[in-house]
């Protein structure tokens, strides 16, 4: 193995660059497996994520990467790592997704699950900006069946 | 509008569509999402939308979202004031401090039929009975009390041959197979005094008979525990013997039992399975010592898993009561009984390795102890029947 550091540029949707250790942008499945197909040029385009996402990831990969970092320091980092605005994790996943980053794709869907848990449908369909497609009385009949789950 | 063919969700309006409303598009991502979410909330979350119904009753999904290990979170006791022909049932949730309301209170959502009474518990499923009148044979319904979901087992072509049944047993493990089987132990129809079995499987239909020749058995068919993919009978009275039936291979065996000493004093108090571990509990009437035994995989022997004593340092005063449920949990501290103390009228729980006693409900006036007899241990389960 080389001891010289390779680094890759990525390129976000919004054309922001940013260069990156290759040891640490090979968290990325994805990247990796481009990285090791040798299709890898000067620029790794990334259409599907915004730089705002992507500085996250890489805050996110660069911390775990961290030599000599304890497992309680990574913890406290993770916690705070998943408090964001909603519309930041929904974005986190689908980057962690497009990136295939089981480890970043796990934790924020954890997070979006404790979330939602507990909250009405009402909400839900709020949250994920989701249309009702059920009649009052199909809706109501699901109702009825799981009754005592609502309350 | 133009129809542009590709394969990415549509968006109705003409903003850039939200991240949130991306990923509830992707099926993938929103089944990573829901199966991090308590199954009672994914109960309320099936009014959503179509697409999430369609998601949360999907069966690879009731799968996936069975945890391992998936332990009980509550007891359904027959009620003491209920009628043979409206069979009430009371719930005990065994977390004091996040509440919740019972599942059900009688099994009216079985339609068609009254005296519906629960027979057995398996992994999220339940096996119940109807009280069966004089003209017509009983029905028997694989049920899960969580979606109250249920199906009414066909009826068996020996039925009419007059031939006794003498116990029906679930065996359904998620782990292994969304299906479930159910194994009925009657009267052999070739062989007078021999007992037969008849298997009934989800997934491949009728009932069949067995492959083994008819046999001669002493234990107690009605209590079938399913474990480590047989089911297991044991005798509580008399000499111990044990009968189990392995539904892979379709074979009978024994299984090797504790000893008992020759004084009467001493019963099986407890037979039962959480959580993949099977215990048995040897009891003697004179104290409040006793052990718990699990069962080696390979059925070798019963090593002693606890030692329970409920004298020290919490004394329990009451000499009469019943373990009603040995429920394990994920981590090895987790291990509780339950115990019914009918003379005050509570069921309390036993945390066994912090040895610390709380209690879970109380009982007003039910002061039979053959009241606590039944109780059938509550897992939640999306699982389909």
């Amino acid at each position: 193995m080389s001891s010289s550091t390779k680094f890759l540029t990525l390129k976000t949707c919004d054309d922001k660059k940013f260069v990156l250790d290759e040891a640490i942008a090979v968290r990325s499945q994805t990247i990796k497996n481009m990285v090791e197909d040798d299709c890898v040029s000067n620029v790794i385009p990334l259409p599907n994520v915004n730089s705002k996402t992507m500085t996250k990831v890489i805050e996110y990969w660069k911390k775990h990467s961290e030599e000599g970092v304890s497992k309680d320091v990574l913890m406290d980092f993770d916690k705070a790592f998943v408090k964001v605005h909603h519309s930041i994790l929904h974005a986190l996943i689908l980057a962690a997704n497009f990136l295939n980053d089981k480890e970043i794709l796990d934790m924020m869907c954890q997070e979006v699950a404790d979330r939602i848990k507990g909250k009405t449908p009402e909400e839900i369909r709020k949250e994920f900006d989701i249309k009702n497609d059920f009649t009052p009385e199909e809706e109501e009949e699901i109702r009825k069946e799981n009754a005592w789950a609502f309350e | 509008m133009q129809d542009i063919k590709l394969k990415i969700p549509k968006f109705s309006d003409l903003e850039q569509p939200s991240s949130a409303r991306i990923v509830d598009s992707i099926d993938d991502l929103l089944i990573e999402i829901l199966l991090r979410v308590p199954i009672r909330s994914l109960l309320c979350f099936k009014t959503v939308s179509k697409r999430w119904l369609s998601i949360i009753t999907n069966p690879q999904f009731s799968i996936l979202c069975h945890l391992n290990p998936n332990p009980a979170i509550g007891l359904l006791l027959p009620s003491a004031y209920s009628l043979p022909i409206n069979p009430q049932f009371d719930y005990v949730h065994f977390d004091k401090k996040n509440p919740l309301k019972p599942p059900f209170k009688n099994l009216k959502f079985i339609k068609n039929s009254s005296g519906i009474s629960v027979l057995q518990s398996c992994n999220g499923l339940i096996l119940c009975s109807n009280s069966p009148s004089r003209l017509a044979k009983a029905n028997y319904y694989v049920c899960n009390p969580t979606t109250k979901h249920y199906t009414t087992l066909p009826k068996s072509v020996l039925e009419t041959e007059n031939s006794k049944i003498h116990g029906i047993s679930l065996a359904f493990d998620p782990l292994k197979s969304p299906h479930y089987k159910v194994v009925c132990v009657r009267d052999s129809v070739s062989s007078p005094q021999h007992y037969q079995i008849e298997i009934y499987s989800s997934q491949t239909g009728p009932w069949r008979l067995s492959g083994d020749d008819p046999f001669i058995a002493d234990v107690n068919f009605s209590k079938g525990v399913y474990w480590n993919g047989s089911i297991h009978w044991i005798s509580t009275i008399g000499n111990l013997t044990s009968l189990c039936y392995n539904l892979d291979f379709e074979s009978l065996g024994v299984m090797p039992m504790p000893s008992l000493p020759d004084d009467q004093s001493t019963t099986i108090t407890y037979f039962g399975e959480s959580c993949d571990h099977l215990h048995l509990i040897k009891f003697s009437f004179s104290t409040v010592r006793f052990d718990v035994y699990e069962m080696k995989r390979d059925y070798s022997e019963w090593f002693v898993k606890y030692k329970v004593d409920l004298e020290h340092p919490h004394e329990l005063n009451y000499y009469n009561f019943t373990v009603l449920s040995l429920v394990r949990g994920r981590r090895e501290e987790d291990a509780f009984l339950v115990l019914a103390i009918p003379g005050d009228c509570k069921a309390m729980r036993y945390n066994i390795i912090e040895k610390t006693f709380e209690k879970l409900c109380d009982y007003e006036g039910a002061d039979e102890q053959v009241y606590f007899l039944n109780a059938f241990e509550y897992i939640e389960s999306l699982c389909c029947v």
